[in-house]
């Protein structure tokens, strides 16, 4: 047996494992009432009566991710190249970078409810924290082409644009694609903490009024079809990263 | 693969850190030229701070200027100074919160770190429990601590100990991958080594095998810092009545936006400390064993 | 001027301007903390004539990259000048007339070996000469690898590309810092006889950086001996062996003399 076929065997096995010891503690109450046996949660996402409210929920949310994550992935990139055209502005965009990191998105939460409405407030979320992640791993793909090839530029008698768009950014391009499977769980938790904050739809809303109403079904799914979706993203985002890698590195 | 989310977000962080000890203009300087008149010096260092911090400098001047030319009260928005006021004038309202979420996030932090890096050494010692135990490991890292906060509540209950089990989950699985994934990267040629030298496994976990994750282990420790403080700020805010994140909401349900806006700005500042007490840690003990 | 030396063919380089290498009187420090330097290169006196193939040979350390990197414009001497073709290493470069070949050979993992011996048009904006580039790529022995990508590609075959690279508009000079130093014993020799066979057609003014006594010697009309701490010029040997590309000269006795001799050289200079 190959090793990447063993690890795949090993992972879905222990897959399995947590699947069954988590069925395991719900039918026989070890946890007590608030654990249900995962095939009633599976029941329950499989109910069409319940699919309105869950679809709804998960349109509200997936969208928030998907335009947060775009804007994200748009000023990341930007700001990275900012960067990297005009050092003197580097210094500054790194430590902002690195605060925006170390705020809470909880804490940012009145300032973005003013400036954006309690709609906006996810995909702000959701975009800070994307922004987050695509400059600094941009960045760091920028960087990363070694010293061979700016000495190469450099004796070639390129300009900084020349040697950008020849080097920096085909040899950026596997960095930013890690820095997009980072961003998929990102986008999911950044929008349902924004929607903590006064959104009238959407997947965390779901979690504390289910939680609020003790529905644990209902909590339980909409906790399931959070990790799928991170899950799905995650998993686009490392198909392109591998493509990605194979080709520029 | 022992490549989870976790030891990605690793190397993004990593990154971060590079970044920040890339050198600024003014850090090109030779020293001879530095000494020279006092006004000099002082036009420098301003030159530094503007050069480091522009963007956060552009936002104080930005947010007033936006609050006057959109026309909001103060009442609504409150501006730098009215922050600056209530923290001055009531510093009894905030010590008690920052010190609760503080012990929950410091206790909770060094709980799950505790727990996920033997768990970390039982795991690595056996490869069919790491291969069963490390994707299943990458799912459970991926479900949003907004889901799992309701969930612990409705199995734990509302109070304090939720918190706690909570901080310890978020810490749990970036210590734990990093650990296994800091044990494994040890060059053959050291183990090598250590199998001429015939050592049994006692020897080389804690002689080889731990040591060359210590500098993984810290990073878990830096990354888990800012997560766990989010992690404790959200639960208080929905769940316990103590700490920061239950002062940000009830002074938001009774609209004193001076106290909300304050009760962020120490949560942020909680959350930077936190974030720089783990970084210190972190470089002087990589320093020590590297 | 550009369009003269682009028009140039392989066999007949350009004439008429001045391509001779003067370093006069350059040393390098490096600051250190708390006001401390270190010297990595004291009164360094060289002149390379037109069109002359001269090898710096040193001990690692020795100081002897970094004087290829001051003539290359990638750092500037402390005190001293330095010209190229009667300008500053900077202008040259400017100008795209310089061809760098490093250790490491820095192809583009995501171009072919084509377009990579293409980048230098692209990067001056010069239109593309096909028929320059499939005739160098010839040269250097690299038909029918066209489209390959680096990484296929064994680490004589990079090398070679990268020189290719080197030679594509045919420069005024022509820098070489370590290209064989990554490549077994066996490829390297045959690398030194395949850079002896196309400078000879070529005859372009070059300064080889080596460790490897037996390449400077063969490659070289001059070899200049380094030693370190500071980097110092210890020696200069002229070389005069008739028949470089031929195999047979590995084996003569002049060859074997002046090559013991350097060696020799070179492990006094350690000892002290």
């Amino acid at each position: 047996m190959s090793s990447r076929l063993r690890t795949a065997v090993y992972g879905v096995a222990g897959v399995v494992v947590l699947l069954v010891i988590a069925q395991i503690i719900g039918t026989t109450g070890l946890l007590g009432p608030t654990w249900p046996p995962i095939t009633e949660v599976a029941a329950f996402l499989f109910d069409p009566s319940n699919h309105r409210l869950l679809g709804n929920a998960l349109a509200a949310t997936v969208s928030e991710a998907a335009l947060g994550g775009l804007i994200g992935i748009v000023a990341g990139i930007g700001f990275a190249l900012i960067a990297a055209l005009l050092p003197l502005l580097a210094p500054g965009l790194d430590r902002f970078a690195a605060l925006i990191d170390a705020v809470p998105a909880i804490a940012l939460a009145p300032f973005l409810i003013l400036v954006f409405g309690r709609e906006g407030t996810p995909v702000i979320i959701v975009a800070l924290s994307v922004t987050f992640i695509i400059y600094i791993s941009t960045s760091s793909g920028l960087d990363s082409a070694g010293r061979p090839y700016r000495d190469l530029f450099s004796v070639l008698g390129a300009r900084r644009a020349v040697r950008l768009g020849r080097v920096d950014v085909p040899a950026a391009l596997p960095k930013l694609f890690d820095g997009l499977t980072l961003a998929a769980p990102a986008m999911i938790l950044g929008a349902t903490i924004g929607e903590w904050f006064g959104a009238r739809r959407g997947l965390g809303v779901l979690f504390v009024s289910a939680m609020q109403n003790y529905r644990i079904e209902l909590l339980w799914s909409a906790a399931v079809l959070a990790v799928l979706c991170s899950l799905i993203v995650y998993g686009a985002a490392l198909l392109a990263q591998r493509a990605v890698v194979r080709r520029f590195a | 693969m022992t490549e989870s989310i976790t030891t990605e977000r690793a190397v993004v962080d990593q990154a971060a850190e590079e970044l920040l000890e890339r050198p600024g203009p003014a850090a090109t300087e030779t020293p001879a030229a530095r000494r020279r008149n006092p006004l000099q010096v002082v036009g420098r260092i301003l030159a530094a701070i503007v050069v480091r911090y522009w963007p956060i400098i552009a936002m104080l001047i930005a947010w007033p200027v936006w609050l006057w030319a959109n026309g909001y009260s103060r009442a609504v928005a409150p501006g730098p100074l009215d922050v600056a006021t209530d923290l001055v004038q009531h510093p009894d309202v905030y010590l008690l919160p920052v010190l609760w979420t503080a012990l929950f996030a410091i206790g909770g932090l060094l709980l799950g770190m505790l727990v996920g890096i033997v768990l970390g050494v039982l795991v690595w010692m056996s490869p069919l429990v790491s291969g069963l135990l490390l994707p299943s490991a990458l799912i459970l890292r991926v479900v949003p601590v907004t889901a799992m906060i309701p969930i612990l509540a409705a199995l734990f209950g509302y109070g304090s100990g939720t918190v706690v089990v909570m901080v310890v989950i978020l810490v749990f699985f970036p210590a734990f991958s990093l650990t296994v994934s800091g044990m494994s990267s040890v060059s053959q040629s050291s183990r090598d080594l250590f199998a001429v030298l015939g050592s049994g496994l006692a020897a080389r976990v804690f002689r080889l095998h731990l040591p060359a994750a210590i500098p993984s282990i810290m990073l878990a420790l830096r990354i888990s810092a800012p997560v766990g403080i989010l992690g404790v700020l959200l639960a208080e805010y929905l769940l316990s009545g103590v700490g920061l994140g239950d002062l940000l909401r009830t002074a938001g349900e009774r609209l004193e936006y001076e106290r909300e806006w304050a009760a962020a700005l120490v949560a942020t500042v909680l959350s930077v400390i936190c974030f720089g007490l783990a970084r210190t840690a972190e470089r002087r003990v990589v320093d020590r064993v590297t | 001027m550009s369009s003269v030396l682009q028009q140039a063919s392989v066999t007949a380089p350009s004439t008429g301007s001045t391509r001779e290498i003067a370093l006069t009187g350059v040393a390098k420090t490096y600051p250190l903390k708390r006001g401390a330097s270190v010297t990595a290169l004291a009164g360094i006196d060289l002149e390379i004539a037109d069109g002359e193939f001269v090898a710096l040979l040193g001990p690692s350390g020795c100081g002897k990259s970094t004087v290829l990197r001051i003539v290359a414009g990638l750092e500037q001497p402390s005190t001293g000048t330095v010209s190229v073709g009667g300008a500053s290493p900077q202008a040259l470069s400017k100008a795209h007339r310089l061809g760098v070949a490093f250790q490491e050979h820095s192809l583009l993992p995501w171009l072919t070996v084509r377009q990579n011996i293409t980048l230098p048009y692209k990067v001056a904006g010069r239109p593309v000469d096909t028929a320059h580039v499939r005739e160098l790529i010839d040269l250097v022995g690299l038909g029918g690898f066209e489209d390959a990508r680096p990484k296929h590609l064994s680490g004589g075959m990079r090398q070679r590309a990268s020189i290719a690279r080197a030679l594509v508009l045919d420069p005024d000079v022509l820098l070489l810092d370590e290209p064989f130093g990554a490549l077994d014993a066996v490829t390297r020799r045959r690398m030194n006889k395949e850079l002896a066979r196309i400078w000879a057609e070529l005859r372009i003014t070059t300064l080889l950086v080596t460790h490897d006594v037996d390449e400077a010697v063969l490659l070289a009309d001059r070899v200049v001996v380094m030693t370190g701490r500071p980097g110092r010029i210890r020696h200069i040997e002229g070389i005069d062996l008739p028949l470089r590309e031929h195999t047979e000269l590995t084996r003569s006795p002049e060859f074997h003399e002046i090559v013991d001799r350097l060696t020799g050289m070179l492990e006094t200079t350690k000892a002290a």
